[in-house]
């Protein structure tokens, strides 16, 4: 009989030579001692043997199940560092092109939007839009337009050809976002302080002209509200989109819905008014117009003028965009080449 | 408007020089802008006087004559090939040898045809002093300005015998307010009152003249609110002097004759315009002010043949229009060689009727600029005409005989101005004494009601200054915005953010899109009918918002679609570059409402409102592969699936679940089979997307057989972000169960999709009405915490040639136990049977697999 075991211990350990996995592994461990396994079948001639035989036979059973467990512990240890082996030897090239969506891109003048519209409502200024075709009433009367005031010339202002009981060259492509300013403060008390941002046109296309661009305004009304403060609210927002330390400069000027009205010009960002090529040698960036709103702007707009008194202001997007970006020419901000868009990443 | 520093300065009560720059700083601080400063008449200095002592023709030239001129040191021969070399003792402009002229000619002692010739006599040209470049100058004392004490002499230099050579010119923009400043004086005026010093004494005295009533007849005096006319004689039309012709062609005005140009030079001194007639022309001799008679015609001075209407104001004679009034005068009275006698025209004509006139029959002139911005009708006008009569008198040898000064003229006004206001504007305060001093050195006339408050009354060439801000702003023009100091009040009340969640939802979307893959673009907001039309189905031509004046015809039509202008933008690469294309916008379209009664506005802006067409937002998606096509290595493909995703990806930024369904009313401008429609749970439609029609990419300029696929999200149909609730979450896992349906391929995967859905809310929602005791239902609990998966696409071996058999899971879970396998083998096998029955006459073949 242990010669019996003997022979099953050899024919495992040539087995066990060519197990090359854990399911072939299991597999053998099974076949010889699992509960029908050979060693196992082995013992079920004890029954017939001698008590010395029987002795015998134990010891010897015990010995070869301990060493075919053992070599299968053995084995199992080796697959399993082998496969760990193996497996830290797979390459993968990730210098591969990444798997990822590849990202767009934002229009800059969507980065100089955003970047504004946070900058005021840091400030506490509501940011507002309104209608792009508007009504000649909020586009220029309300702000103090005379009738016959040359921005209503067909030369100037893009008309639209109205519907039912609207008379003609009563609508217009808005020439401004002045009208925001209206409608806000037709529909709120003061204190009024916002920003109204958006798209307007204006007939006129060439090399420094779109017949549409954007604009920015700034309105505050309330009691006591001076040019001085508008001084200081500018000073405010160039610190805080450009950095502090600019100085803010204010130019008398006419525009029809301020009086005072004003030119504001801001120290060159670029070279802090050392003077440089994007300021033309100046050192300082003509920005926009401001001033006082127009005593007969607020009482069309139901405010009245004898309390209160409120400034206004407003620069283009779009230059403000090219000369954050370097962008020399106007068109590219309108011509959707994706040379030009992709140079401005999510 | 151009400005002659030189005129300025001798308009101004100072001695000190102004020099260019630093009338530049006065200027931009007054409000003037100044454009351009360029200096003039550099490389005159060296010219002198010439006296011819001889001349003779050349030996080998007709055309060139040597003349021996005296320079008043010696004589020199000069050769000169001018045709008006006067004789001897005439005088001239000689430029010596080693002059450096403006023109940039250097003159260098040369032989000219074997003839030495040391220096240049001069003509205008050369100088750039003048137009005329048909002779040389020949000089008498007449052209030496008036007050100069310099004697005209050989050898005594050019430029102090006219100072005005050497001048710096300032170009300027007037802002529409100021029409007073679009004369040396008004500009003058200012710098006297910011400098501190007076205007030199200018005013002239009124001539005591016979009155002639008859002169002068106003007929609309709504229109003509003072017609000054003087009747002059015994003028001679000649040249003006050179001092004049200088001084004029500095300002950029055209040398005419000395009648023309005394009016262009009282214009461009006082900003007035005058006109002259030949007196001899006018029927009568006389004008009258009155409305041209409809169809009346009028040949205006430049030639133009106006027909005119009854709203035209005319300065007409006895029979016939002669002048369209402040715009142009009329040619059959002009001023010719011959005219020897002049009615001379100060007159104040209303601005609106001007401006009316001038644009009706096109005319933008000298005149019609300053009348249409207001001019002076008091006493700037008087002292304008009696300037034009001095220097007629002086000029031309006239003599006024006449005067009919018809005076209609329109009340000043009156403001009440209190000091402390200057302080509620500005934030600063200024001192009385030094605002009364402003207001009066710009002609205000300023009267104290008491401490505390005056009485204003602004001269009448000051249109613009109507209230007691337009006092405030002159006072801080002048006393500068360089100190004022910046000061932030606080609201007098909290002031409440409001939150805009349209507007935010757009910020995310454009974010979202761009995260997708695509570059976002701005177009334009119009576009041409012909461009809009193949994509409109929802919105009508009837409902186009048209521009009436656009710039060019394709910019006639407001867009009713975002995708003409990413077509236009695809274009532009296509031709440029053979790359992947991918653009996206976030814009509005503009449409009049299908029904107007429909739209509902509330608030103070109602009214206007209602008469405004329907603004709404839209996202779009373009995609294009490019010309070069595409590699599994370059990332995801771009198909229409891709657009399906970029769109779906968007959604899903803003907390949105949508899903890609069959077209109901398939888009004609997309690929009859490659399309579908964009739905929310609980919304319907919100968008479509596809591949755009071959006949759209056929109309446009791209390479033949380009794929382009396009989706667009419609963003008033979009909820509103709503805070979300929590849901408890699952105690027991879920059970999966897969079913492989044999489908024909043309049916949407969509379709079986929805069909499973509802089949299993049905047969759950029966099973749970008959064992209430926590039935089992679907559980989002597949990837994306989808309830129904696809997971294979499977075709080939073992399908029909035309089917493919997709792979679903479905996920069923219960609230508080683990579903057990025999209730979920059944209710999974009725969902498939009843989902089948659903979509079997779609596919008759379906079966489960
Ligand atoms: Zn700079």
């Amino acid at each position: 009989m242990p010669d019996r075991l003997q022979q099953q211990l050899e024919a495992f350990e040539r087995a066990l030579e060519g197990v090359r996995d854990e399911d072939s592994l299991y597999a053998l461990q099974v076949a010889y001692i699992g509960r029908k396994g050979s060693i196992s079948l082995l013992r079920r001639d004890m029954g017939k043997m001698s008590p010395d035989q029987r002795k015998q036979f134990g010891v010897e059973f015990n010995r070869v199940k301990r060493a075919i467990e053992a070599g299968i512990e053995t084995r199992r240890q080796f697959l399993s560092d082998d496969a760990r082996r193996r497996e830290l030897e797979r390459f993968e090239d990730l210098t591969m092109p990444p798997r990822r969506p590849e990202f767009g891109s934002l229009h800059p003048l969507t980065r100089t939007r955003r970047a504004l519209a946070s900058t005021f409502r840091r400030m506490g200024f509501d940011v507002e839009d309104g209608p792009h075709v508007e009504h000649g009433r909020y586009n220029f009367d309300f702000l103090n337009f005379l009738p016959d005031h040359p921005a209503r010339d067909e030369q100037d202002t893009f008309f639209v050809e109205p519907r039912g009981d609207t008379s003609s060259r009563e609508l217009v492509l808005r020439t401004h976002t002045s009208p925001i300013q209206v409608r806000t403060m037709l529909a709120r008390t003061p204190p009024v302080r916002i920003i109204a941002l958006g798209t307007v046109f204006r007939r006129d296309e060439d090399r420094t002209h779109s017949p549409m661009f954007h604009q920015i305004e700034g309105l505050y009304v309330d009691r006591g509200v001076t040019m001085a403060d508008l001084k200081a609210t500018l000073l405010q927002f160039t610190g805080s989109f450009f950095g502090p330390g600019l100085d803010v400069r204010l130019r008398p000027s006419f525009f029809p819905f301020v009086e005072p009205g004003a030119e504001f010009d801001m120290q060159c960002p670029f070279c802090r008014g050392a003077r440089c090529v994007v300021c033309k040698q100046t050192g300082w960036i003509e920005l926009g117009g401001s001033g006082m709103v127009h005593p007969n702007v607020l009482r069309d707009c139901g405010i009245d003028p004898a309390v209160y008194t409120g400034w206004a202001f407003g620069f283009g997007l779009d230059r403000m965009t090219m000369l954050l970006h370097d962008v020399p020419k106007l068109r590219y901000l309108f011509e959707g080449d994706i040379r030009f868009l992709e140079q401005f990443p999510c | 408007m151009l400005i002659s520093l030189a005129w300025i300065q001798e308009l101004l009560d100072r001695d000190a020089p102004l020099a260019g720059a630093e009338v530049d700083t006065l200027l931009t601080s007054l409000g003037l802008e100044v454009d351009d400063i360029k200096r003039a008449g550099a490389g005159c200095e060296t010219v002198i006087v010439g006296e011819v002592r001889s001349k003779a023709p050349h030996p080998k030239a007709d055309k060139l004559t040597v003349v021996q001129l005296f320079d008043g040191a010696s004589v020199v021969q000069v050769v000169c090939g001018a045709p008006n070399v006067p004789e001897p003792g005439g005088l001239v402009a000689f430029a010596p040898v080693g002059s450096a002229l403006p023109n940039g000619m250097e003159i260098g002692a040369r032989s000219i045809r074997g003839v030495d010739s040391r220096g240049m006599i001069c003509s205008e040209t050369e100088l750039l002093i003048g137009d005329d470049g048909d002779g040389i100058m020949v000089l008498t004392p007449e052209d030496v300005a008036p007050g100069v004490s310099v004697a005209l002499k050989p050898g005594t230099r050019l430029v102090e015998l006219v100072p005005g050579i050497l001048d710096e010119v300032l170009e300027l923009s007037i802002t529409p307010n100021r029409p007073d400043a679009l004369g040396h004086l008004g500009i003058a005026r200012d710098l006297a009152v910011k400098l501190r010093c007076s205007l030199a004494p200018h005013e002239e005295q009124a001539p005591s003249l016979p009155q002639a009533p008859e002169l002068v007849t106003i007929e609309a005096p709504a229109r003509c609110g003072r017609y000054i006319g003087h009747v002059l004689e015994d003028i001679t039309v000649r040249p003006s002097p050179l001092w004049m012709r200088v001084r004029l062609h500095r300002v950029g005005l055209r040398a005419i004759n000395n009648c023309v140009d005394v009016t262009n030079y009282v214009l461009a001194e006082y900003g007035h315009p005058l006109h002259a007639f030949d007196r001899a022309k006018l029927a009568e001799g006389r004008v009258v002010v009155r409305l041209a008679a409809p169809g009346e015609p009028m040949t205006a001075l430049d030639g133009t043949a106006v027909e005119l209407t009854d709203e035209d104001l005319v300065i007409a004679d006895a029979r016939a229009p002669q002048a369209l009034a402040g715009v142009m005068g009329g040619a059959d009275s002009m001023v010719s060689p011959d005219t020897r006698a002049l009615l001379l025209e100060a007159a104040y004509f209303a601005p609106p009727g001007v401006r009316a006139s001038a644009r009706r029959h096109g005319f933008n002139t000298d005149s019609s600029y300053r009348f249409e911005r207001g001019v002076g009708f008091a006493e700037s006008l008087t002292q304008a005409s009696l300037r034009a009569l001095r220097l007629l008198e002086r000029l031309g040898g006239g003599r006024a005989v006449a005067i009919c000064d018809a005076d209609q003229r329109p009340a000043l006004l009156q403001i009440a101005f209190r000091l402390a206001s200057i302080e509620r504007v500005l934030g600063f305060s200024v001192d009385a004494a030094e605002a009364r001093r402003i207001l009066e050195g710009l002609g205000v006339a300023v009267e104290a009601v008491d401490e505390h408050a005056w009485r204003c009354t602004p001269p009448a060439n000051r249109p613009d200054l109507a209230i007691e801000e337009d006092l405030i702003e002159e006072i801080m023009r002048v006393h500068g915005l360089e100190d004022m100091p910046a000061r932030a009040t606080v609201p007098s009340e909290p002031v409440v953010e409001r939150v805009h969640p349209a507007a935010e939802l757009r910020e995310r979307l454009i974010d979202a899109l761009a995260e997708a893959g695509l570059r976002e673009i701005v177009a334009f907001a119009f576009t041409g009918a012909e461009r809009l039309t193949p994509f409109e189905q929802e919105i009508g031509a009837g409902r186009y918002v048209h521009v009436s004046n656009p710039l060019r015809s394709q910019h006639g039509v407001m867009r009713t679609h975002l995708l003409p202008g990413l077509l236009d933008s695809l274009e532009h690469n296509a031709a440029r570059h053979a790359r992947p294309v991918q653009l996206f916008e976030v814009g509005r379209i503009y449409a009049w409402p299908e029904n107007q009664e429909s739209r509902v506005f509330t608030g103070p802006t109602a009214e206007i409102d209602r008469l405004l067409p329907d603004e709404r937002w839209r996202a779009a998606a373009l995609l294009y592969g490019g010309a070069s096509g595409f590699s599994e290595l370059q990332g995801t493909p771009i198909d229409a699936r891709a657009a399906c995703g970029a769109l779906i990806h968007a959604l899903a930024r803003v907390g949105l679940r949508g899903v890609v369904r069959p077209a109901t009313t398939p888009a004609a401008y997309l690929h009859p089979g490659v399309q579908g429609e964009i739905a929310l749970d609980g919304v319907g439609v919100v968008g479509r997307v596809g591949e755009l029609h071959p006949e759209v990419i056929d109309a446009r300029e791209l390479p033949g057989g380009a794929r382009v696929f396009y989706g667009e999200l419609w963003l008033d149909r979009l909820p509103v972000h709503s805070v979300h609730k929590f849901e408890e979450l699952a105690k027991m896992p879920s059970t999966a169960r897969d079913v492989s349906l044999e489908l024909p391929r043309s049916l949407p995967a969509g379709i079986v999709l929805s069909a499973l859905r509802a089949a299993a809310e049905r047969v759950l929602s029966e099973n749970a009405s008959r064992s209430p005791d926590d039935p089992p239902t679907l559980a989002r609990a597949g990837a994306d915490a989808r309830a129904i998966e696809i997971l294979e696409d499977y075709r080939g071996e073992g399908v029909p040639e035309d089917a493919r058999a997709l792979l679903f899971r479905l996920h069923y879970a219960a609230r508080e136990r683990t579903v057990t396998d025999t209730e979920i083998q059944e209710l999974h096998a009725r969902i498939i049977e009843r989902a089948c029955e659903a979509i079997r006459p779609q596919a008759p073949a379906v079966r489960a697999r």
